[in-house]
């Protein structure tokens, strides 16, 4: 039985699909057979992130539909061993999907998979609630923005009241994933820092992302972030998932950097 | 094709429970003239509160020996004064008929359960022997504790409502998230939403909380909005209480 992550946050924009791309392609490279399961049907991006636009035949929505068979509509990744993605649609909206659809579709890749990764759409509605429905953990992206962590706290809500686990009296392990950090901004104050935003949401932090220019990079080279092991925010992805695997790891890039002599003297950028 | 199956197998309707709080027009006494100043003066101090409100028409402490209002006279001075009534509660005395031809809905006799309740904290204040009486039936759902003790923090979007006791949170409320019970709300943590205590019209309510941050708190419908909390104690233990009809909140 597979383990299933929903990478979920309410708010759109916050870095829920370099995430959700991220977690995949690490726990591949840990060795755990992953997939990663586009749910934001009608704005299909996880594709383009992973690279594998132009490879997409069928979808989410025909293997609902029973038009394809989910092997035919997953794509391996190429870099990488063990990573699957099944994309989403991006002609249909999300009443394509039902919870009997998806149920079914997730039962199936949950014994061909150790770990299927769900990223959500933004809001609180019908494909938000799909992809968090079946999940066993979810990992909430915020930025750390008063706007996005109230809308974490409301898709915090969601996940306590309308996910499976919940209807039957359980819980959704709960993890944090703040993105887009800027420690020098949240020196100045114009940032929340990570304390101010675990004492709002007040669940265990998984990982803490560093604002970096490799993210956008990655984005439009169609590679996940994680394969630039040079990055900070590649880094910081792989200790999150380290963590999530259980692996203690302190958190890296919460101060400001230090500015060597050499890049004092001769560059801006740190 | 699939917006033709759409249209054709879809329903056209579905029921959901939802609760929304409705402001009451506790009407005290009847006099249509004064009736009508009276509500005039207050449209007149909160205009924006007026516009097509819909109210409950609260006739349960019309003085019983005093006739009922003329109900045709009673909507018209209401609808004059931008109120859109939707029901009547404690109408036993009006012609059922007659409420349901203007459009109201019946909403019962919802006051009756907090009179006797405070009648049988009276008697029992007054004469030492248990009054057994009429107070029987009441007692015994009293008996096991309808207060609600949450242990997980209430998230924004959420809404928690505890009808006649109190509500204990030993997390957080956070911003955009609503608690409201019928007895005191108590919060060991942050209270960063809206909190709303008495809502039955239980005067002796009180919101305690550990860090106070709220939107707004209320008592009985008596509100204060984060703005005017502001003071000494905003982000410190602090409790809220209705002197009179003023909201008052203290450190802890």
């Amino acid at each position: 039985m597979a383990e299933i992550i929903v990478v979920t946050s309410g708010k759109g924009g916050v870095g829920k699909t370099t995430s959700s791309a991220a977690i995949g392609t690490g726990l591949a490279l840990r060795g755990h057979k992953t997939v990663l399961v586009d749910f934001d049907v009608g704005l299909r991006n996880l594709d383009l992130i992973m690279g594998c636009e132009r490879r997409v035949v069928f979808d989410l929505v025909n293997v609902i539909n029973k038009e394809a068979t989910l092997n035919q509509a997953l794509i391996k990744d190429k870099r990488t061993e063990g990573l699957f993605i099944l994309p989403a649609s991006q002609t249909r909206d999300k009443d394509a999907l039902t919870v009997e659809g998806v149920e079914q579709v997730l039962n199936e890749l949950s014994e061909m998979f150790d770990y299927i990764v769900c990223d959500s759409p933004a809001g609180i509605e019908k494909g938000a609630q799909l992809a968090l429905y079946f999940a066993d953990t979810a990992i909430v992206v915020t930025n750390p923005e008063v706007s996005s962590v109230r809308d974490s706290d409301r898709i915090l809500g969601v996940l306590q009241s309308k996910s499976r686990k919940a209807e039957q009296g359980g819980s959704i392990r709960e993890h944090l994933l703040l993105t887009r950090y800027n420690p020098v901004r949240v020196q100045a104050g114009e940032m929340l820092s990570v304390e101010d935003v675990q004492d709002i949401l007040a669940i265990p932090l998984l990982g803490v992302i560093p604002e970096s220019e490799a993210v956008l990079k990655a984005s439009n080279q169609g590679q996940p972030v994680v394969l630039d092991q040079q990055s900070d925010a590649g880094q910081a992805y792989l200790d999150a998932i380290a963590r999530f695997l259980g692996e203690e790891r302190e958190h890296r890039f919460l101060e400001v950097q230090r500015k060597g002599l050499l890049s004092r003297v001769f560059g801006r950028k740190g | 094709m699939t917006s033709e199956n759409r249209s054709t197998d879809s329903p056209q309707f579905r029921f959901k429970n939802s609760r929304v709080s409705l402001n009451e027009l506790i009407l005290l006494d009847f006099d249509a003239e004064r009736l009508r100043t009276e509500l005039a003066q207050h449209a007149a101090r909160l205009p924006s509160l007026f516009q097509q409100m819909p109210v409950l028409l609260n006739l349960e402490q019309v003085p019983a020996d005093k006739p009922l209002p003329p109900l045709h006279d009673l909507l018209a001075i209401c609808r004059d004064s931008e109120l859109n009534p939707v029901g009547l509660r404690g109408s036993n005395r009006y012609d059922l008929e007659l409420c349901r031809s203007l459009g109201l809905a019946d909403f019962g006799q919802g006051g009756r359960v907090e009179q006797s309740r405070a009648s049988s904290v009276e008697s029992a204040e007054v004469a030492a022997p248990e009054p057994v009486t009429a107070v029987a039936p009441e007692a015994a759902p009293r008996a096991e504790s309808r207060t609600r003790i949450l242990t997980v923090p209430v998230r924004s979007g959420q809404q928690i409502y505890v009808q006649g006791g109190d509500l204990i949170v030993l997390s957080s409320v956070g911003a955009g998230a609503e608690v409201m019970a019928d007895g005191n709300i108590h919060v060991y943590g942050p209270l960063r939403g809206r909190a709303m205590a008495g809502v039955n019209g239980n005067t002796d309510a009180r919101i305690f909380c550990q860090s106070l941050e709220a939107e707004l708190i209320s008592i009985a419908g008596y509100f204060k909005a984060s703005e005017d909390l502001r003071s000494d104690h905003w982000q410190k233990p602090a409790q809220a209480w209705l002197s009179g009809t003023r909201l008052d909140t203290a450190a802890l």
